[in-house]
């Protein structure tokens, strides 16, 4: 009797720890682009009009083209910031959103500044919670204007915490490779350690609040590893 | 119908009996209301938030709207419960009150202190039992 009640508990726990931990299995993820079916496996958000998204198997990158466009690549993807807080990436913009004069000056949150509210190139990091206004979101970004390291609340939501990972034309039409630390980012944006998982990556190019066009590819991104 | 007839009762509950009754509408009220509003929320701004899935996206359309609701709820619930708790006091009183003084005046009746009609308060339940108990004792006397 006492045998059998130890064995349901522990096949009970082993249960619960690999439901638990099931997900750090598939980590780190890689994502390639080296196949034309790559994008099968992520899912296209559209927020205002589609951006196009193309693999290009022989580069092995993503091509993002927007026109006036705001939709992204979103990844669903469960993993502790804590244990695996790596992302990496390496991403090319071969051209900027055109942001006026007055839109691309020093950042101010109270003047108009959803009209400048795009970017050549995104990658979100997102931490989703059942009430989803409590969804928080770490948006790296490579922007014309604004200096490197420069991090800044979303015109949208305070819970978007935008840090800008590339600045500048310099390295233009160049392959350039970005890793962070998310769970670092997270505490220096937010102020606190993550409560939540990652739930979900995104990508995105977008255009549409200054009606312009954007051109970016993206390659290469993992996720989910440990610092070494 | 004399003054003591159409007195108003003061304590928000008569007796033990009433106490259950209105907590059981109350909470037959309140129960499932919650539980259609957090069906509803998981429905409707959940399963909406996880297909929109873009933060921004979910900042500029489902949180205004989900602030909109919010404020409606926290405007008409305290109302819509009061007027449940109001009605429900209403029509408990006039159950449990005629029931209690129909016991009352039986037993003083059995006990030979009062020779009249029991009488009920003004928009009382239970009427037809009371006329069919005093005719019954206009019968025995």
């Amino acid at each position: 009797m006492r045998k059998r009640k130890f064995i349901y508990v522990a096949i009970l726990t082993s249960s619960i720890l690999f439901i638990c931990y099931a997900h750090a299995l598939d980590l780190p993820k890689r994502f390639l682009f080296n196949k034309e079916n790559a994008l099968e496996e992520w899912q296209e958000k559209v927020f205002k009009n589609k951006v196009m998204y193309t693999v290009q198997s022989e580069e092995e990158a993503l091509l993002a083209k927007s026109e006036e466009g705001c939709s992204g690549l979103f990844y669903r993807i469960g993993f502790s910031p804590k244990e695996f807080p790596m992302i990496s990436w390496q991403w090319q913009v071969v051209e900027f959103p055109e942001k006026a004069a007055g839109e691309t000056g020093p950042f101010d949150e109270k003047t108009g500044w959803i009209e400048r509210d795009d970017y050549a190139a995104r990658v979100y990091v997102i931490f989703p919670s059942l009430n989803f206004s409590k969804t928080r979101c770490i948006e790296y970004i490579w922007d014309e204007n604004l200096p490197e390291g420069t991090v800044m609340t979303s015109p949208y939501f305070k819970n978007i915490k935008l840090i800008v990972a590339e600045s500048g034309r310099g390295n233009m039409e160049k392959w350039v490779l970005e890793e962070y630390n998310i769970y670092e980012d997270y505490i220096k944006v937010f102020g606190e350690a993550p409560r939540r998982n990652v739930g979900a990556i995104a990508l995105m190019t977008d255009t549409d609040n200054t009606l312009s066009t954007a051109e970016a590819l993206y390659k290469n991104i993992k996720v989910g590893y440990k610092n070494e | 119908m004399n003054k003591k007839n159409i007195r108003r009762r003061k304590q928000f509950y008569a007796n033990k009996m009433h106490k259950d009754i209105f907590t059981i509408i109350f909470i037959a009220s309140v129960v499932p209301a919650t539980i259609v509003a957090v069906c509803l929320y998981y429905l409707i701004f959940y399963i909406t938030a996880e297909q929109i899935a873009i933060p921004e996206a979910i900042a500029y359309s489902l949180i205004p709207a989900a602030k909109k609701v919010i404020k409606i709820v926290m405007f008409a619930a305290p109302i819509s419960v009061l007027i449940i708790l109001m009605s429900a006091r209403s029509i408990t009183h006039k159950i449990i009150g005629p029931f209690d003084r129909i016991v009352r005046d039986l037993d003083e009746c059995v006990k030979g202190k009062k020779q009249g009609h029991l009488t009920l308060r003004k928009g009382d339940r239970f009427q037809p039992l009371v006329d069919r108990i005093n005719k019954l004792l206009d019968r025995l006397r």
